[in-house]
């Protein structure tokens, strides 16, 4: 990192512009700063990258970014975004504080990306809010899918593909009726798109619902179709929107 | 006066002379690890940008600025 991105001229420009670099060195001598910040922070070993709200309260790694390291700007810009979403909600908040909306769309945002800041209560209430962003809420609400997904997965057994493919199901399902119901999260700049893609994606395949199907591969495919790690599941996608379109050609022909 | 070989004064003058070379050794060690420290510090990466020492400094430079605060962490006694 220090013979590379860390003195490459975007890191430079955005230590300048986006966010205010702090530098760690453990040396093992009493007297250099925060001796002990690095095991405060969740690291673990070196090099360790974290990005922390103006308080220094920890976001990355976290929810929303479970590993970072700075290998180049877009990766960089994308996980400082959040941290910069946050704090301008913050900044909003402060300014009228006498604005419900303001304090709950802050909360869901500190809900979504800092461990155990908000509460489910408290979340689930700042989305009844009234004027709350409703992008806002339905981001809490799609993570809570995926949280519930995650956690109805992790007892399975490595080989228990039966359980792990009825565990997604159930998730996809789950995450089609948000989609129909609510706000559409099809923004390939927020961090849930790749799941919530996935998981619509393979709700509308059960449902049966092809226009949905269409639209979310399409989506899928215009954010990662460039990526050769990615084609092939993006290939596979297609044929099983191909094969779901053939099936109720085949049903229809049947009925009439 | 002969010690015997077994005996559990042999060691003792070893002993001393170790204690007493100590302080020594870690003056030594601390002035080693300032040295490796400084270097660092003067490490192209760590002159490239205007990096906060100490998170003190880092949160009042984020709040001024309301900017978020990136942290690198990286060790100086070591490769």
């Amino acid at each position: 990192m220090e013979g590379g991105p860390l003195r490459e001229q975007w890191w430079i420009e955005m230590a300048k512009e986006r966010f205010v670099p702090y530098l760690n060195i453990s040396s093992r001598l009493p007297s250099t700063p925060d001796p002990n910040l690095l095991q405060t922070m969740g690291g673990r070993g070196f090099p360790y990258f974290v990005i922390l709200d103006p308080d220094g309260e920890r976001v990355v790694p976290g929810k929303a970014y479970p590993q970072f390291r700075p290998m180049n700007a877009a990766g960089t810009e994308a996980a400082l975004s959040g941290v910069v979403e946050l704090i301008r909600a913050r900044v909003r908040a402060e300014r009228e504080p006498d604005s419900p909306a303001l304090a709950a769309n802050r909360k869901l945002l500190e809900r979504l990306l800092i461990d155990g800041k908000v509460s489910d209560i408290a979340a689930e209430a700042a989305t009844k809010v009234e004027g709350v962003d409703p992008i806002l809420a339905q981001r809490f609400r799609a993570q809570e899918v995926i949280v519930r997904y995650t956690f109805s997965v992790r007892p399975l057994e490595r080989d228990d593909q039966e359980g792990r493919r009825a565990a997604f199901e159930s998730a996809a399902r789950e995450m089609l009726e948000l989609h129909r119901s609510g706000p559409s999260l099809l923004d390939p700049s927020l961090r849930i798109f790749s799941d919530y893609c996935r998981l619509v994606f393979t709700g509308a395949l059960l449902a049966g619902d092809v226009a949905v199907a269409e639209k979310t591969l399409g989506e899928y495919r215009r954010r990662f179709g460039s990526t050769g790690q990615m084609r092939e599941r993006i290939d596979r996608m297609q044929l099983d929107l191909e094969s779901l379109k053939k099936r109720l050609a085949e049903s229809e022909d049947s009925e009439g | 006066m002969s010690l015997d070989r077994r005996h559990p004064l042999r060691l003792a003058p070893l002993l001393l002379l170790l204690a007493a070379s100590l302080p020594c050794a870690a003056q030594g060690d601390a002035s080693g690890l300032r040295a490796k420290y400084d270097a660092k510090l003067a490490e192209p990466f760590a002159k490239a940008v205007d990096w906060a020492l100490s998170l003190e400094d880092a949160k009042r430079r984020a709040r001024e600025e309301n900017k978020p605060i990136l942290g690198y962490f990286t060790r100086s006694y070591s490769p």
